[in-house]
């Protein structure tokens, strides 16, 4: 990126709700079914149809509204607003244009240790279109009425980030709260959130040098790094050799990873919006705002920087674990037991245990795996008795069969090779059986050492401490070849 | 009076009319749930004298769009075996009715009267039509009307012209055409309609029958295709007042599952005061020198007749009147540019031939310009202006101020008044062939408007015949919810003054 000019970043999200039933409708709420099954003549927009608003969207929109600190008003209104376009049934989405729920407000974030903020302009209820399913071999297009009318919250932020990090991170944190709030599964591979991104370019003094150019159908934050970051480059490039950029609408690729001008959209669309004359406004008491508002729900982020604190862990590993609420219990039940450090649950629980867990696609607490089998386990390596790899082998029984790490050990003879004298002797044998490689290391082949370790470690049914066997191995190699322990590196 | 000139149909007994058996044919929809509750009649033979009736006069008045010959048939065979074994039956057991078009039945085509809606059979009924049946009455067929209820003439339907059964000559008047038509032709008893801004009661008038627009919200407007959603009801024609209250009573009513703006009457319905403690006025914007003579004196008559049954009667002013009309174009075209959206031709309805190259956006485009009739596509230029074009006249803001004033005015007027009487139409039904200037035709919505734009009921009743012997309607307005009252003023007049049985009164220029 040049160093002249700076990116101003504003992103729509459109967040997908996991009420029972649709929007305006009975029909279910429900991804994956067959095309055009789960709908009915509202969804449809056939003639002679009429909305009948679900009230259940006002209890979650409620939610992030109170957690994204905005401004909650007490009467909001439908607005239609109108296109044509084939997965649009009525020729216009039912949404919130003049009067939305929320007005205001702000999201806060993680970046690189530091607490950020992005402000909030509204967020407003709205309902969902269809999807189009292109056959590029046929050249034919099909369209599926089953996502019309799913409900959507729409929340628009402010412009007020300025690299393609802050905006990859913004939209994972929305994604985030949504997901912990219980409002929406937020799986961005199903198309549960889908971000809109506006992004112009100002010089450092704050000059607004180009237009704002919107780029839709982004769908994942790896999404809006790459787009943010190829549009930024795109608009410079274009600025600095004397193009002029004006309003438009692009459509991001991530295939071809590049963002393409949308055919017919050069002109601003004159929406008509109009206020819904089928639907109420949506009228919400001031005791049912209060309520929300003062309901201390801890955000995403202060439970992250609150477990970071309380079990002196890394901030990246804090996330991990608040990411995955089955996670998150497990751990912290984990550490009542009160025997083992923060840090070391943490390293065993995102590393071989998330392992274990993603292979076969389970929660903690569907394992046989208990939180106090776990804490026992990672007290044992840490005191020595078991070395790493045996204990992710003990791991691996715990979690399919269930039991106690000090039983398993001692049944499979697993207990940590720790008796200087045995693993003496296994280091002696292994420098005499691999003469060529001891040579290599006097001729200052360093790996050598590695490889003689690991002719150790096998020797010993891999229980030898690995530290030890080291630290013996260089011991004996220096004796034995007269080599200055200085010049091993 | 002499009903229905050569070129009309002989409708009365006794005037060398078709024999339709008069003792029971065709009487009040009551009298008629009675013959058949005492034995008197079967539903059968009722539908079957129905069938008759239409086989005989469609030809000349054009009001059915759909026949259900069959399905009419076998209800009425269903509904006899019931009565057979004694069983209950509903309020309208054995009652012949038909829907405007726009009214949706699940398995019957839905028109509207348009070439855009040509073969759309709706899979789902609407929720008014569902209460009719529920009441064992038998669906005889979809009636005609005016292209998505834009029209008030009868002219304007893509199908076919709807010709008044008084006088084949003219119009039926719209956009309810054919209800209004085929209950004066005495096909049917009972028909429902729909009324925006005068749909209902402009034919009504026209025809020399009965109609009703009920309050905003009264009846439910799920399956009744979207015009104007703001103004838009269902509602009677029939040939007496006790029979549109009949039909009234069992569709009113909450739709909580599919109408939010439906509301149903209220349990306690607002009371109803004795003639003698009425009080009427007359709104002088609405019987000003655009009110044909003959119209004007009718209606004048009929005030005096209500003195003479002890109401008060005076003139009063609602000045917003002046505006109404005008508010009541830019927001109807505003919102049937918004429900009219919805028609492509992509899914159901009428898909023009495509031509190779054909993008979709042509597609249609296309199938909208050959789809919609002129009048639909004038009032869909006039929303699209008042959206975009006209944006920063603010048109639309402007209609709504105008109709809140009317709204106030009218309220307050209310308070005094507890209805108010004016002419339907200011004219009686004009010949079909006369080449209507838009501008004019527009200007009869004028007497109807200020009930759509303030959601109050109104009903229309015959109350005389002009020179030509056309029927002339007359309006009766009341507050919200107060329908009791329109019913009890209109059945007192209609006691006194059975207009449609020949007993009218005559009303030449000369007269006034």
């Amino acid at each position: 990126m040049l160093p002249m000019f700076e990116p101003v970043i504003g992103m729509e999200v459109h967040i997908e709700l996991s009420t029972n039933s649709k929007l305006f409708c009975g029909c279910p709420n429900l991804y994956g079914e067959p095309p055009n099954t789960l709908c009915c003549p509202v969804c449809m927009g056939l003639p002679g149809a009429l909305p009948v608003f679900n009230r259940r969207a006002v209890d979650y929109a409620l939610r992030i509204g109170a957690a994204l600190h905005c401004n909650i008003h007490n009467v909001s209104e439908f607005d239609r607003k109108h296109y044509f376009y084939p997965d649009l049934p009525k020729g216009y989405q039912i949404t919130q244009q003049l009067y939305p729920l929320c007005t205001g407000g702000y999201l806060e974030y993680r970046k690189e240790g530091k607490t950020k903020k992005v402000r909030i302009n509204r967020i407003h209820i709205e309902e969902d279109a269809g999807k189009l399913l292109h056959d590029e071999q046929r050249g034919t297009t099909m369209v599926d009425y089953n996502r019309c009318g799913v409900p959507l919250i729409e929340i628009v932020t402010e412009p007020d980030m300025h690299s393609p990090q802050d905006a990859r991170l913004v939209l994972e944190a929305i994604a985030q709260s949504a997901r912990y709030l219980g409002i929406s599964h937020a799986r961005m591979h199903e198309g549960n959130i889908r971000a809109d991104v506006n992004i112009s370019i100002r010089d450092l003094n704050g000059n607004a040098d180009g237009e704002r150019i919107e780029l839709k159908n982004i769908n994942s934050g790896s999404a809006v790094f790459d787009a943010v970051t190829y549009e930024v480059r795109r608009q410079t490039q274009l600025l600095k050799t004397g193009g002029a950029l004006f309003t438009q609408t692009r459509r991001w690729d991530a295939v071809k990873r590049k963002s393409m001008e949308m055919r017919g959209k050069e002109k601003l669309e004159e929406y008509a919006y109009y206020a819904d004359e089928d639907l109420e406004n949506i009228v919400i008491t001031s005791n049912a705002i209060r309520e929300a508002t003062m309901c201390e729900c801890v955000t995403p982020l202060q439970k992250m920087l609150d477990i970071m604190n309380r079990y002196s862990i890394a901030e990246e590993q804090a996330k991990m674990l608040c990411d995955d609420e089955s996670l998150l219990s497990f751990f912290e039940e984990v550490m009542t037991q009160g025997t083992i450090s923060g840090a070391a649950a943490v390293k065993w629980m995102v590393g071989p245990l998330f392992e274990l867990l993603h292979e076969s696609d389970v929660a903690p607490d569907e394992t046989m795996l208990s939180p106090q089998a776990f804490s026992q386990l990672i007290a044992l390596v840490s005191e020595g008795e078991l070395s790493y790899t045996a204990g992710k082998a003990v791991l691996k029984e715990l979690a399919e069969k269930g039991g106690w790490p000090k039983e398993i050990m001692q049944r499979q003879g697993l207990r940590q090779m720790d008796d200087d004298a045995q693993l003496a002797g296994i280091v002696q044998y292994v420098l005499d059986e691999n003469k060529r490689a001891v040579e290599d290391y006097c001729n200052g082949k360093d790996n050598a050492l590695d490889f003689l370790a690991g002719r150790c470690m096998k020797k010993s049914g891999g229980r030898a401490n690995p530290a030890a066997i080291k630290r013996m191995l260089t011991d004996m190699l220096c004796r034995d070849a007269k080599v200055q322990p200085e010049s091993i590196v | 009076m002499r009903l229905g000139l050569k070129t009309g149909l002989s409708l009365c007994p006794g005037h060398g009319g078709t024999d339709l058996g008069t003792e029971c044919w065709p009487a009040s929809a009551t009298a008629l749930g009675n013959m058949l509750r005492a034995g008197q009649i079967s539903a059968r033979e009722m539908v079957q004298r129905c069938l008759e009736a239409i086989d005989v006069t469609e030809p000349q008045v054009g009001a059915f769009l759909y026949l259900n010959k069959e399905g009419a048939l076998a209800q009425a065979e269903a509904l006899d075996r019931r009565l057979a074994k004694g069983e209950a039956v509903g309020a309208l057991a054995g009652i012949p009715v038909a829907l405007k078009d726009n009214i949706c039945v699940k398995g019957m085509p839905a028109t509207c009267g348009s070439r855009m809606l040509q073969g759309f059979v709706p899979p789902y009924t609407a929720t008014a039509a569902e209460r009719l049946l529920q009441k064992d009455a038998l669906l005889v067929g979809k009636l005609n009307m005016d292209e998505f209820g834009m029209g008030c003439t009868g002219r304007l339907s893509y199908y076919k012209a709807t010709k008044n059964p008084w006088d084949t000559r003219r119009a039926a008047g719209g956009s309810s055409s054919g209800p209004a038509a085929a209950v004066a032709a005495r096909q049917m008893p009972l028909a429902l309609g729909s009324d925006t801004g005068g749909s209902i009661r402009v034919p009504a008038s026209y025809c020399g029958v009965v109609g009703l627009r009920p309050t905003y919200g009264a009846v439910p407007r799920y399956g009744l295709v979207a015009y104007a959603s703001s103004m838009d009801q269902i509602g009677p024609i029939g040939r007496s007042v006790a029979d549109v209250k009949l039909a009234f009573e069992v569709i009113q009513g909450r739709d909580a599952i599919h109408d939010a703006t439906c509301t149903g009457m209220p349990q306690q319905r607002p009371p109803v005061k004795k003639m003698g403690e009425m009080v009427i006025g007359l709104p002088t914007e609405l019987m000003g020198k655009d009110v044909a003579p003959a119209v004007r004196a009718a209606v004048l008559a009929a005030a005096a007749e209500y003195e003479k049954i002890g109401a008060g009667v005076c003139e009063c002013s609602v000045p917003s009147i002046t505006h109404a009309l005008g508010a009541y174009y830019t927001i109807a075209s505003a919102e049937a540019f918004s429900n009219l959206a919805r028609y492509d031709g992509l899914r159901y309805g009428y898909d023009c031939p495509p031509l190779d190259g054909d993008d979709l956006m042509e597609r249609v485009i296309k199938n909208r310009s050959m789809g919609f009739g002129a009048e639909v596509k004038r009032r869909l230029m006039l929303g699209s202006y008042v959206f975009g074009a006209a944006k920063e006249e603010r048109y639309i803001e402007r209609a709504q101020q105008v109709r809140r004033q009317l709204q106030q005015e009218l309220a307050k007027a209310f308070k005094t008044y507890d209805a108010l009487l004016c002419p339907t139409t200011p004219a009686t039904a004009a010949p079909l062939d006369e080449g209507r200037d838009t501008a004019d035709s527009y200007a009869a919505a004028k007497w109807c408007a200020p009930a759509s734009l303030a959601g109050l009921p109104a009903i229309s009743l015959p109350c005389g015949a002009d020179g030509n012997g056309m029927p002339i309607g007359m309006q009766l307005i009341a507050s919200r919810f107060c329908e009791n009252t329109l019913f009890y003023l209109a059945g007192c007049f209609e006691k006194h003054y059975n207009a449609f049985e020949g007993k009218g009164m005559v009303c030449n220029a000369a007269d006034v």
